[in-house]
């Protein structure tokens, strides 16, 4: 059992951030870039201006809708850390030192691959395939993920054609609408455009999942300095009014969608302007945020785990290291954004699998310490006595396989890895190249559903003018 | 504000654990292996036999010593993350990849780089120098340390010999006698060995160290699997039950020492026997053994912020967080080795942990939440859908971030084109840079450096004619 | 089944209790001594040791195996002696001068004694000389001497001298192990091998007392 927690803010502080993002719904207001959602929140009580296209969301109606909305809440089989692999747009190979766009086989390896990984409990396709019409990747992503994915997927819905489709392909996977009301089949992440603001498409495909109930994940991208004020403090504000608003905009729509409210907020080199992956002040904004989201008594989705460096090295161990252990010691509930390297340059695969590895460990730590009778080993300590050992104890024997083992992670002396030194660049990608020789991808669904999903793939196609 | 309060024991599972302590110390007992420690802890009203020289301890005797012996206070002005430079005999040479064994300009070296790294809080000379006599070794290097360091030190010293010596030059700096005494200036780590053992060498040093009044951290060293039950809690018990035996000889010692508590922790790697730096069970023993600390009311310090990789890889960095980030999370004191790599010392490592902990460091600062920092106004006056970039505000924090020394935030292009190096190379550099730029100056006046230096020339001429015989 | 598999299979199933009485059932039925050893306990401490190389079993699991062995081994060692046993090797081994962790020495020690070695407990802070008065009068085939600090490491050095001086150095093998030890130092100090862990340092033996 894990008790208490870091905090990086107090309660009170947090009220304070909260009434500024109160403040900011009322007295700023918040830019819905779609008329009907811009009438909807009028009927409720907001001050709109059409013409500007802003919504005044009074203090009432958020605090409303923040204690009628239902939190998205970990089903009761997941891990307690969950992990989503991110979805980039290239691959990276570490021995050419190259990138390239991702393809529709990389996706493939990637759900293989995280079918395999014990640690990973949400898949992705990890990169946007190219070699298909890029305009419609997200329909073939969602194809992959339905049929083979053997976890909970994420994936990206760029238009609202495409959110029809996999509305479609995810009443076939369920068997029905009302199966998909009470599934968990699409998670959308909301991205507001900040500062304050969300484009009619994400309304509109906000208004098809909220309505079948759909897990809802708000992601504004508020960035220190650039989209926010140089400030964490504000940032976090600002970052948390947004949240606010999509979740105003879904209970208004009369949305029974559990909802994780945080994002991935970002900070950037000042001195550069290059946006920043790994930095202490990512950390603090995300641990702030999450204090915000659970003192709202939602879950909190934040991205950890990332990293500014371009290859497996100190830096990139660190980077993801602090801010996976940050959030996991502050209490949230999704930890990493996975798999991915070089200030969000790529996706790897050798990456995901250390990554694993690490959730591994992060996931002995959630288990805690056990004590009982037979872990206090008092009668153990009292036959082994002074000066004695516990290698021979039937105990020991009985607790050997308890421990952490390391499968990438090397344990060897000195000697032994300079002798022949591998470096975990080949560690991880001998293992990659075993998981995905040793297994074929194969259907999680049936073959008349496969059937089904691919009669909407090539609908869209057609309907589309693409080949 | 920050609120380092990670837990993960129960308050009862912490008083179940401190009870199973009060159980072993009351049937099993501890073996202090040094005849005087026999009249010291009878006179404490310890359960003695002489014989074996084991000693049991009723509960009155170990609330006694809980009451009187004052923990040590961490200066107020030590920054938050507070890590030592390690302690090792062997070397890393960058270039070959192979350890070697370390000389005194490796010595100065490291006491260069301590000074110039902002986050080492506690500088050591990093290594045993290979070309001065082994048993004068540790006088060596304080000898070093008290002329060179720019900050507190930690220097191990197993020679009971050296103790004298080394009381002798910290008179010569302090004043005198009087002026060490009680000060913070020395202190000494009082090991047992698990299970249930303190050893003659090391009682009798810790004694010289309290009969000044000096500061001695108790320190259990426990391995799961080995020399202590394979489960953590186990382990934890017999942890607690060693730091309290240690704690009641100290009080049986009647002077005002004060004390810090910590937890060695190891964990065996089941498969061969080989012992570990990093695993996840060790790193939930050390947030236990800090709550089981706390709860006694003590300054705590562990062993974490170590790795198994032998490389400078992402094994070495999240390892390094694995253990490093939690402590901090969980308000441990004193945590960490910096530099250390494979049960050696490597200068590159130094570097590296001195750039992680600035960025943990950062962390500890918080969130500062003020009318400045939320920024209403500035959020009224860019309104939805502007950007922050052109703003006085902005302006006025745009120097606020932490900024790496050497890590790298550069395109992959960029990287790859240059050369596609790995984060070592900018530490190797950075030793570089470090060492040839800087010098080595005095911290003492001359006069003192000069009997200091007649002190450690006497010791290591004695030790070298000894061995001659 | 036959009781020398049984035999055999209690000492792959890590039950101590098991092998003594298996062993003495065996006795008791007239099966001879070495065979006892040699197709029971031997042939299931190699199984082990395989198992152990190829990390299917656990240290702890191989301790307890070998105390299965030991334990065995000691209820059919009276009658082993009209038979003309001879023990694979005879080592000594100990923690030298300084060095008061004896952990890493005492998993080598009983590793050893699971593997039909009789090995003999020079204890820990073993001074040069102890060494020297133990060798002479056990006449060890091999000296394993362990140290876990880098300033007790040196005594490994003096000891070697010690057994040079003594004129003793000829008549066995040095072999070294702890935390600092390198296959390096072992070589600067002149000693015949290095073990990084308690299973190299069984093999190390095996290979030094064939050779």
């Amino acid at each position: 059992m894990i008790f208490n927690k870091l905090d990086v803010v107090s309660t009170q502080e947090i009220e304070r951030i909260l009434d500024t993002s109160y403040r900011i719904l009322e007295e700023v207001g918040f830019k819905y870039e779609w008329d009907w959602a811009l009438e909807l929140l009028e009927k409720r009580g907001c001050k709109v201006d059409m013409a500007k296209q802003i919504a005044c969301v009074p203090r009432s109606l958020t605090l409303e809708a923040v204690a009628n909305m239902k939190p998205l809440a970990l089903p009761q089989d997941y891990p307690k850390i969950f992990w989503a692999p991110w979805i980039g747009m290239n691959i990276i190979d570490f021995e050419t030192k190259t990138k390239r766009a991702g393809t529709l086989n990389d996706c493939r390896n990637v759900i293989n691959l995280v079918n395999h990984l014990e640690n990973i409990s949400v898949s992705s396709t990890g990169v946007v395939p190219q070699d298909v019409p890029i305009e419609i990747s997200d329909i073939y992503m969602a194809e992959l993920l339905f049929k083979y994915s053997e976890k909970i997927v994420t994936t990206w819905t760029y238009t609202i054609e495409s959110a029809h489709d996999l509305v479609e392909m995810a009443k076939a996977v369920t068997g029905g609408e009302d199966e998909l009301r009470g599934s968990r089949m699409i998670n959308y992440l909301a991205e507001p455009v900040s500062p304050l603001k969300l484009s009619k498409h994400s309304l509109e495909i906000m208004k098809v999942y909220g309505e079948l109930d759909q897990p809802i994940n708000m992601g504004p991208m508020v960035q220190v300095g650039t989209t926010g004020p140089a400030t964490l403090a504000g940032s976090v504000a600002l970052q948390m009014a947004e949240n606010l608003a999509g979740l105003v905009y879904l209970y208004c729509l009369g949305s029974n969608s559990p909802m994780a409210l945080g994002g991935p907020m970002q900070t950037s080199d000042m001195r550069t302007g290059r946006c920043l992956y790994a930095a202490p002040e990512l950390s603090l904004i995300h641990l702030a945020l999450v204090a915000c989201a659970h003192h709202l008594g939602f879950m909190s989705g934040c991205t950890s785990g990332l990293t500014d460096s371009n290859c497996m090295d100190f830096q990139s161990g660190w980077d993801r290291g602090l801010s996976m252990m940050l959030l996991w010691a502050a209490g949230s509930e999704s930890i990493g954004m996975r798999g991915e390297i070089g200030g969000g340059e790529g996706f790897c695969l050798e990456s995901l699998v250390v990554e694993n590895e690490m959730g591994g460990m992060l996931r002995v730590l959630s288990e805690g310490i056990l004590v009982n009778d037979d872990t206090l080993a008092l009668d153990v300590i009292e036959k082994v006595g002074i000066g004695g050992n516990y290698l021979m104890e039937k105990h020991t024997m009985r607790h050997a396989r308890d421990f952490w083992q390391p499968g990438v992670f090397t344990q060897d002396t000195f000697d032994k890895y300079w002798s022949e030194p591998k470096p975990i660049e080949q560690r991880a990608r001998e293992r990659v190249e075993k998981v995905l020789a040793e297994n074929s991808l194969e259907l999680q669904v049936s073959e008349d559903i496969a059937a089904e999903i691919d009669r909407i793939v090539s609908r869209r196609v057609k309907a589309a003018g693409l080949q | 504000m920050i609120f380092r309060k990670l837990k993960v024991l129960s308050d009862d599972e912490v008083v179940k654990i401190v009870e199973g302590a009060f159980r072993i110390l009351r049937t099993t007992g501890c073996r202090f292996e040094d005849e005087k420690c026999m009249d010291e802890l009878e006179s404490a009203g310890c359960d003695v036999d002489r014989a074996t020289m084991v000693v049991k301890f009723s509960e009155d005797v170990i609330f006694d010593a809980l009451d009187n012996v004052p923990s040590v206070t961490p200066p107020d002005d030590l920054p938050k993350v507070r890590v030592a430079s390690a302690n090792k005999g062997m070397i890393l040479d960058c270039k070959t990849k192979k350890m070697r064994p370390g000389t005194t300009e490796d010595a100065r070296n490291v006491i260069k780089l301590c000074n110039s790294l902002d986050n080492i809080t506690l500088a050591s000379a990093g290594i045993v120098s290979s070309d001065v006599p082994v048993q004068a070794v540790e006088v060596f290097n304080i000898g070093l340390l008290m002329k060179y360091s720019e900050k507190l030190f930690n220097q191990w010293i197993y020679e009971t010999e050296n103790v004298p010596v080394v009381m002798e030059m910290a008179e010569v700096i302090t004043g005198g006698s009087e002026e060490l005494r009680g000060s913070k200036f020395l202190s000494y780590m009082l090991n047992s060995v698990s299970p249930l053992r303190f050893p003659p060498k090391q009682l009798a040093i810790s004694r010289m160290y309290a009969e000044r009044d000096l500061p001695i951290a108790v320190a259990s060293m426990t391995q799961a699997g080995s020399v202590s039950p394979a489960t953590p809690a186990g382990c934890l018990v017999l942890c607690a039950a060693e730091l309290l035996a240690g704690l009641v000889w100290v009080r049986s010692l009647r002077t005002k020492t004060e004390v810090a508590l910590g937890a060695l922790t190891q964990v065996m790697q089941m498969r061969t026997g080989r012992q570990l730096y990093a695993s996840p069970e060790q790193t939930l023993m050390f947030l236990g053994a800090h709550q089981i600390i706390r709860y006694f009311g003590y300054c705590s310090g562990n062993t974490s912020f170590e790795t198994d990789s032998c490389d400078f890889d992402m094994q070495n960095g999240w390892e390094k967080a694995l253990s490093g980030v939690m402590c901090w999370a969980a308000g441990c004191d004193m945590f960490g080795q910096a530099g250390f790599l494979f049960d050696g010392f490597s200068m590159e490592q130094l570097v590296l942990d001195n750039e992680a902990l600035g960025m943990l460091s950062k962390v500890g600062e918080g969130v500062l939440v003020n009318d400045d920092t939320l920024a209403l106004d500035v959020i009224k006056s860019v309104g939805p859908g502007g950007n922050f970039l052109g703003e006085k505000h902005t302006m006025a924090h745009a120097r606020d971030a932490w900024r790496p020394s050497i890590f790298q935030r550069v395109s992959f292009e960029h990287w790859a084109k240059s050369g596609g190096m790995r984060i070592i190379a900018h530490a190797h550099d950075k030793v570089n840079e470090i060492l040839s730029s800087k010098e080595l100056s005095l911290q003492i006046p001359e006069d003192q450096a000069k009997a200091i230096d007649e002190i450690v020339a006497r010791r290591v001429a004695a030790v070298a004619e000894k061995g001659a015989c | 089944m036959s009781l020398l598999e049984k035999i055999k299979n209690s000492i792959i199933e890590m039950e101590p209790e098991l092998t003594v009485e298996l062993t003495q059932s065996a006795l008791a039925e007239g099966i001879a001594p070495m065979e006892i050893v040699a197709g029971g306990l031997i042939s299931g401490i190699e199984i082990v040791g395989v198992k152990f190389k190829n990390d299917e079993v656990f240290l702890p699991e191989v301790m307890m195996s070998a105390k299965a062995f030991k334990d065995g081994f000691a209820a059919v060692s009276p009658k082993l002696k009209d038979s003309g046993y001879e023990p694979k090797g005879r080592v000594l081994i100990g923690s030298v001068k300084g060095d008061i962790h004896d952990i890493g020495k005492n998993i080598v020690v009983a590793l050893l004694q699971g593997n039909g070695y009789e090995v003999h407990d020079a204890g820990v802070d073993a001074p040069p000389e102890r060494f020297v008065d133990m060798v002479r009068e056990i006449k060890p085939n091999v000296v394993g001497m362990s140290a876990l600090l880098t300033t007790t490491m040196a005594f490994m050095r003096d000891t070697v001298s010690a057994l040079k001086d003594a004129g003793l150095r000829d008549s066995l093998k040095i072999i070294v192990g702890g935390a600092p030890v390198s296959a390096d130092f072992a070589k600067e100090i002149g000693a015949d091998g290095y073990g990084e862990d308690a299973g190299e340092a069984v093999d190390l033996v095996k290979s030094l007392l064939a050779s």
